[in-house]
Formats: structure tokens, C-alpha cells, sequence
């Protein structure tokens, strides 16, 4: 007979007792978004990227402290890339192009200035204690870094500062005061200027696009371990393997379980935007 | 008013066994406010006097009184063998002798006493406004009153005369000093925020002593101008025996000369310091450059100290005489002149102190900001307080990539700071303590209470500032039966004050130096933050 719904108005003869309660009275919103294996899956490459940053800094500083690599050529193949880049996302840059010369002027003599000094810093501190700040520092770089979400915990600035501390915690374990600088110029490219042209690939080209150019980065980072630093190549494995396959794939099994109901009884939530 | 008498009449002991004479003093009424009983109270101050309202008269012999129409009190008294009343007249009528009470009281202590109206103070302006009530500060005014008029008809004696005479020719010799040495002083305050002991010791006696001139003159007070001569004579007396002393032992070249080899001392010294801290000090392993750089600054600096030294000869030659010869001054000018010489000669290690705190505060600073830019966060000087940079966004990686640099090479670059300002603030700190003992000294000598206690010690009236008073024993004089005719018979008995009320009572804030007491909190945000300096 009831084939009307309830209603929760007062205003309208409904054919329902007056202490009738329905499937609608308590406003309740249940806030689980299912998410697939496939989107979560690719969610987590944009970790990848980032993690082969890292290491791929840590890489370079083992070539560059054992004499493997030419620091020039270093140099002069991350003022290549950093031009194509820039070149490419001309259109989206706000400032003019003097403005950006000049940040590059700036960038360049402060740290070239610096150099002498970073070259000295640590040189009372003994290598374990450097190695295991530099590891903390980078996993916690990783763990605040804005992957596009917006949770808490995310912190660009704090991410940003401190890849730059771990990197100038590194540099000072050189020897040449154009080591030095070779480094920290790799480390501003990777940390500062990478991450917004990642951001912007991501947007902006396709699924498929973006799932060639991570496994492009990860070949990259393989190779160059595999010639120069063979004993972090198990370090790239297992965490290429958590973060792509072991995690996403506990995410959709754990999301069953999750049950968030919320009610008018709940505090307001302020946007502090 | 005492007890329910209507007439209280204050007379002093020195009446005991005059001639008869007429009496002369004041007397003043009031009413009760509560039932309107009207009290009096006549103070006899003066006997045998031409002048003056007359109040009444000694009847030794009992015959006929002499009334005079105008007063409307007339008391008569009988001097021997003790005082007693005979007759009291108010407004032509007698009153009953039980309603009075004959209070005596000794004119010499209550004139000499210096405290005793200051613990009862007579604030009336005009005569009719006076209350029977309060008849101890009453007596006290009119005691006093009559006692400095008396004084004014008097000469000063010899003595005063001499130590005013001497005192006025110190100052007039002391008068092209002061004003030069208060230039040099108001010159120093402003150019350089130094404040001299010696200089302020100097200016400090001087003005003692124009104080002493001043209290002597006015009026017959000693305990001030007493304390601070008494004082200042101590003084002198023992700088000019350890100027004997030092002179006897060695002469102005010995000293001189020693006090060269000290510095000499001093600066090789903080020569070694300084090479043990470019090492490894206790162990700490510092940033191997920037410690070198920095102690070979400092030595540069010790290197210049050492010239200015050499520099410098004749006026520290002359500079030494004048510590020993200063004792003439005091003894306390000697300390304070020792105090500055100390100042003086340890002028380069203030100097590293200043480097070492401007650069410790710089890098406090520079870590506290960069640290907040760090995370993130900037400070809201509108709000004063510390915001988020959640709306922000428009920092660019530029201003984050020389935040990082900033910080990290003060986070590294602070234990080598630190020990070097810790190693000056500690030279700093045992200096200020030995400054802070020497004005102590300085402060020891001259609150000198030494003429206090000796006026303490004889029990002087000059210091008896509190009163009692106590019955006078009647039984030897009159029966039972005429007890309820009799007046109440009281003595008036000064006291001591406390010591340490008269030392307050006489410690003048202008005349005495300030004690050094040390300030904590500015001593610990100064350690701390390197902004103020100590």
C-alpha cells in the first residue's frame, strides 16, 4: 500500500504514521568511494617517479665521489635537459623570460658562492651519521610530497627543503668545489623544477603517455645504478615493488573494511581555505 | 586625651625646685565627637619669661596669686619638694583636681630627639585646629616650636663655626673639579653608555659634603650631617693610610711596572686560548676553516691591544699615581679608580665579547627565521604571530632554495660559533662579577653606620624617637582618703628608635651610591639571544 517514498517534509499529507522512520531520515552520507585495482594501480606510479629521483641523486654523488662520472658533463647535460624543459612550458609560465634569466643568474652565483663553504661543512661529522641523515631526510621528502592529493600531511615546502638539506648534506662529502656545484644544480633540477613539470605532464598528456614516460625514468635509473652504484639496486627493486604492486593491491583489499558514516551528529568541518 | 580627665596639663621636670615665676606655654580644647565632652590640654614650656601668654605661675609660699584678666587659663603649681598642682582655672571657673591629669615630661629630650616628630607628626596648619586629642603631638610641636626660637636668640658655638668654616673652603676648592669631572661624566654617558665609577664616586662625595654644609647650617639636626661626616672621615682616614702603605712598600714605577707585566699576562693569555680553541677543544670536533678564521682574527686583534698598550704609556704612568694619591679622596675612590683600570685594561676582551654576541645573535636570528620559512610559515607582523602559508603559494622555488642553503649552513656552522661565544661570555661574566664586588665595596664604604651605633651605644637622646608613659609611685605622698582629689600623676619616658629605622630614616637616596644588585632575567635573555649586552 506505502508505494510512495517517505518523505522528510512536514508540509505534505503523507499516508505514514506520524512516528514512522524511514530510510532517508538520518541524512546519512557514506563517504567510501569505491576505487578500482586499475586507477589505484596507476595512482601509485606517481610515486615511482619521484623515488627514482631520489635515488637517481644518490647515484650521481657515488659517480661523482668515485671519479665515474665527469662533473662537467653532468653539468652541461642538466643545463640541456633544464633548457628543453623550460622551452616546452614556455606557454604556461607566468613570468617573462628576462625574469627567469635573471632567477638563473641569481641561482647560479649563490651557489656557486656557497660551494667553498658547503665543501667544509661536514667535515667533523663521521659518514654513517651523513649516510642515515641523508636516507631519513629523502624518505621524508617522499613521504610529504604533493603527489596531487589533498591530504594533511602533504607540505610542499617542507618536501622541497628538505630533498635540498639531504642534497647539500651529500655535496659536502666532495672533494672539488665543482663537484659541489655540479650537485647541488642536479639536486635543484631534480627537487624544484622536475616535480612542476611532472605535475603538468600528468595533466596534461593521456594514461598511456604518462605510464611510458615513468617506465622511461625507471629504465633510466636502473642503468645508471647498474653501472654505478650496484649495491642500490635491490633498494630500487623493493621499493618499485611496495609502492606499485604491494600497496595499491593492500588498498583494495583493506577498503572493504572501511565504513565511514557522516551524520549530521558530526563537529562542522571548517575549509581554512 | 587621657583617660576621662577634662584637662590634661603637661609640665616639664626642670620646673622642680624654681622660684616662683610666672609660666608660659599654649593651650588648645577640643569636643568629642562622640559626646560632646569638651577636653583641654595646657602645655607649660617656658618659666620666668617676660614675653609670651602667661598660663599661670609657681605658689611656693601660698599667698595671694596675681592673676592676670587676659588668659583665660590659670594654673598654679608648687615646685617643692615635688612638683604638685594647687589650683586650676578654666574660663573663671575651677575645676575639681580629680578631673585632671599632670602629666610631666623632660623638656631636654624632647627638644634634642631628631626622630620623634617624624613618628608623631604634628600635621596642623594654624593653632585653632588643633586637637586636644592628640596631645603627644601636640606637646611635641609646642616643645619644639619653643626650643627653636630659643635657638635662634643663640650663637653657634666654636666648634660648629670651625667645621663650617673648613667645610666651606672644601668646596670652594672642589667647584672647578666638579664641573669639569661632571662634563667628562655627561660625555661619557652619552658617547660611549660608559658610566665611571671613579668619576661617580667622586661627584658623589662632593655632594656629601655640600649636603653636610646644608644641614648644618639650617638647623640643629645631626644625624645626617653626623652620619656623613663621620663617614667620609673614615674614609679618608683609610685611603690615605693604604696610600702610606703602598707607597712605603713600593714606589709609582714598581706599580706601574707590575701592572704592565699583568696585562702582558692577560694578552698571552688569551693568545693561548685562542690556539687551543683552532684546535680541538675539549675534544669537540668544529668546522676546521671557519675556526681558523676565526682565531686568527681575534689574534690580530690581541696583536693591535698590544700596541695601543705600548701606545699608551704615559697615561697609564700617570694613571697609576693617581690610584695610589686618590685615597685622599677616600678609600672608596681608590676602589671605584681600581674598578675602572680593571675596565680599562680588559677593553680587548670586551671587544671579542661584542663580535662573539652580534655574531651569535645573527645566526639566532637567521636560524629562527629560516627554520619557520622552512616549514613553511612566515611571521605576521600585523597579527604578531605566525601564519601558515597555506593561501600563499606565490614563494618561489628561489626564495625556498636559499632558505635551505641559509639554514643548513648556520645548523652546521653553530657549535663552532657557540664555543667561541661561550669561551667569551664566560671571561665576560667572572669580569662583571669582579666589577660588581669592587662597587660593592665601593657601596660597603660608604653607608658606613659607624655614628649610629655610637650614638646607639651612649644612648644619646638624639635617637630616642618613641614615648611611654608611666605612673608616678603615690604612695609615699597623701592618704586614701584624699586619693579621689588628687590628680592623675603621669611621666612622659622617651625610648630608642630601632636601628634600622634610624639607618633608613637617614639613608638619602641621592647621597648614597645605588647597590648593585644583578638583573636575571636581562642577564639570561642576553646569554640566550645575544641582543642586549651585558
Amino acid at each position: 500500500m506505502e508505494k510512495q517514498e517517505w518523505k522528510r517534509v512536514l508540509w505534505k499529507r503523507q499516508p505514514f504514521p506520524d512516528n514512522y522512520v524511514g530510510d532517508s531520515f538520518l541524512r546519512v552520507s557514506k563517504k567510501c568511494k569505491k576505487v578500482s585495482l586499475s586507477a589505484a594501480l596507476y595512482g601509485a606510479t606517481a610515486v615511482t617517479p619521484e623515488i627514482c629521483s631520489c635515488l637517481g641523486l644518490v647515484v650521481i654523488f657515488y659517480g661523482m665521489s668515485d671519479s665515474k662520472m665527469d662533473s662537467s658533463v653532468v653539468l652541461t647535460l642538466t643545463a640541456a635537459v633544464g633548457i628543453i624543459g623550460y622551452l616546452i612550458t614556455r606557454d604556461h609560465l607566468a613570468a617573462s623570460i628576462r625574469n627567469d634569466a635573471k632567477v638563473v643568474c641569481f641561482y647560479v652565483v649563490l651557489i656557486a658562492c656557497v660551494s667553498p663553504v658547503i665543501k667544509s661543512l661536514t667535515g667533523s661529522v663521521a659518514t654513517d651519521s651523513i649516510n642515515a641523515c641523508t636516507t631519513f631526510l629523502l624518505l621524508l621528502r617522499l613521504v610529504v610530497h604533493d603527489y596531487g592529493t589533498q591530504v594533511a600531511i602533504v607540505n610542499p615546502t617542507v618536501s622541497h627543503n628538505v630533498g635540498l638539506f639531504a642534497s647539500v648534506c651529500l655535496a659536502s662529502r666532495l672533494d672539488s668545489d665543482l663537484d659541489v656545484f655540479t650537485l647541488m644544480t642536479v639536486a635543484v633540477a631534480l627537487f624544484a623544477l622536475l616535480p612542476t613539470f611532472r605535475r603538468r605532464c600528468r595533466s596534461g598528456l593521456g594514461r598511456g603517455w604518462n605510464l611510458v614516460l615513468t617506465v622511461l625514468v625507471v629504465g633510466v635509473t636502473g642503468s645508471g645504478i647498474i653501472q654505478y652504484t650496484p649495491h642500490l639496486l635491490l633498494v630500487l627493486v623493493v621499493a618499485l615493488l611496495l609502492c606499485n604492486c604491494l600497496m595499491p593491491t593492500l588498498y583494495i583489499c583493506c577498503q572493504g573494511h572501511k565504513q565511514n558514516i557522516y551524520g549530521p551528529w558530526d563537529e562542522a568541518q571548517i575549509e581554512d581555505r | 586625651m587621657l583617660g576621662c580627665a577634662a584637662v590634661t596639663i603637661l609640665v616639664p621636670e626642670q620646673l622642680c625646685s624654681e622660684a616662683d615665676h610666672l609660666l608660659s606655654g599654649s593651650f588648645t580644647s577640643s569636643q568629642a565627637t562622640y559626646d560632646g565632652k569638651i577636653s583641654h590640654a595646657v602645655v607649660i614650656t617656658g618659666v620666668g619669661r617676660e614675653f609670651g601668654p602667661h598660663l599661670g605661675c609657681i605658689n611656693n609660699n601660698r599667698h595671694h596669686t596675681r592673676r592676670k584678666p587676659e588668659s583665660s587659663v590659670w594654673v598654679e603649681l608648687k615646685s617643692h619638694p615635688h612638683i604638685a598642682l594647687l589650683s586650676v582655672t578654666m574660663q573663671d571657673r575651677n575645676i575639681p583636681l580629680s578631673d585632671v591629669n599632670l602629666v610631666i615630661y623632660s623638656a631636654t629630650e624632647i627638644c634634642q630627639s631628631e626622630l620623634i616628630d617624624k613618628k608623631f607628626p604634628c600635621c596642623y596648619a594654624g593653632e585653632s585646629d588643633h586637637h586636644a586629642n592628640d596631645i603627644v603631638p601636640y606637646l611635641i610641636h609646642c616643645v619644639q616650636r619653643d626650643c627653636s626660637q630659643q635657638i635662634h636668640n643663640e650663637e653657634k658655638n666654636m666648634c660648629d663655626r670651625f667645621t663650617l668654616c673648613v667645610i666651606n673652603m672644601i668646596l670652594v676648592i672642589s667647584w672647578l673639579p666638579k664641573v669639569s669631572l661632571q662634563y667628562i661624566n655627561s660625555l661619557l654617558m652619552s658617547r660611549l653608555e660608559y658610566s665611571s665609577t671613579a668619576l661617580r664616586q667622586i661627584l658623589l662625595r662632593i655632594s656629601q659634603v655640600e649636603k653636610i654644609q646644608e644641614e648644618m647650617k639650617e638647623n640643629r639636626k645631626i644625624l645626617i650631617s653626623g652620619r656623613l661626616l663621620a663617614m667620609i672621615i673614615m674614609d679618608v682616614l683609610a685611603g690615605v693610610s693604604i696610600a702610606c702603605a703602598i707607597s712605603s712598600y713600593a714606589s709609582v714605577d714598581d706599580i706601574y711596572s707590575s701592572f704592565r707585566s699583568c696585562t702582558k699576562v692577560v694578552a698571552e693569555g688569551v693568545h693561548v686560548l685562542l690556539e687551543w680553541l683552532s684546535g680541538a677543544p675539549a675534544g669537540l670536533k668544529l668546522n676546521q676553516p671557519l675556526t681558523k678564521a676565526l682565531a686568527s682574527f681575534f689574534s690580530y686583534h690581541v696583536h693591535l691591544w698590544r700596541l695601543y698598550l705600548e701606545l699608551a704609556e704615559p697615561v697609564l704612568r700617570w694613571l697609576a699615581w693617581v690610584v695610589v694619591w686618590v685615597g685622599a679622596c677616600g678609600a672608596s675612590a681608590q676602589v671605584a679608580v681600581l674598578a675602572d683600570l680593571l675596565d680599562l685594561a680588559t677593553l680587548h676582551l670586551y671587544c671579542f665579547y661584542v663580535y662573539a654576541a652580534r655574531i651569535h645573535m645573527l645566526q639566532i636570528c637567521v636560524l629562527e627565521s629560516q627554520w619557520r620559512a622552512f616549514r613553511g610559515r612566515k611571521w605576521n607582523p600585523l597579527k604578531q604571530r605566525v601564519d601558515g602559508q597555506e593561501g600563499g603559494g606565490s614563494v618561489d622555488s628561489l626564495s625556498r632554495v636559499l632558505t635551505t642553503v641559509l639554514l643548513t649552513l648556520s645548523l652546521f656552522l653553530l657549535p663552532t660559533t657557540t664555543v667561541y661565544y661561550l669561551v667569551f661570555i664566560m671571561l665576560r661574566i667572572v669580569l662583571n662579577v669582579s666589577r660588581g664586588l669592587l662597587n660593592l665595596a665601593v657601596w660597603l664604604l660608604n653607608i658606613n653606620p659607624v655614628f649610629i651605633l655610637l650614638l646607639s651605644a651612649i644612648g644619646s637622646t638624639r635617637i630616642k624617637g618613641d614615648i611611654y608613659f608611666a605612673s608616678v609611685g603615690e604612695g609615699a605622698r597623701g592618704s586614701l582618703k584624699h586619693a579621689p582629689l588628687t590628680p592623675l600623676l603621669l611621666r612622659l619616658h622617651t625610648w630608642s628608635t630601632p636601628l634600622n629605622e634610624i639607618l633608613s630614616s637617614t639613608h638619602i637616596q641621592d647621597f648614597f651610591p645605588v647597590r648593585p644588585v644583578p638583573h636575571w632575567s636581562y642577564i639570561l635573555s642576553s646569554v640566550m639571544f645575544g641582543q642586549d649586552l651585558l
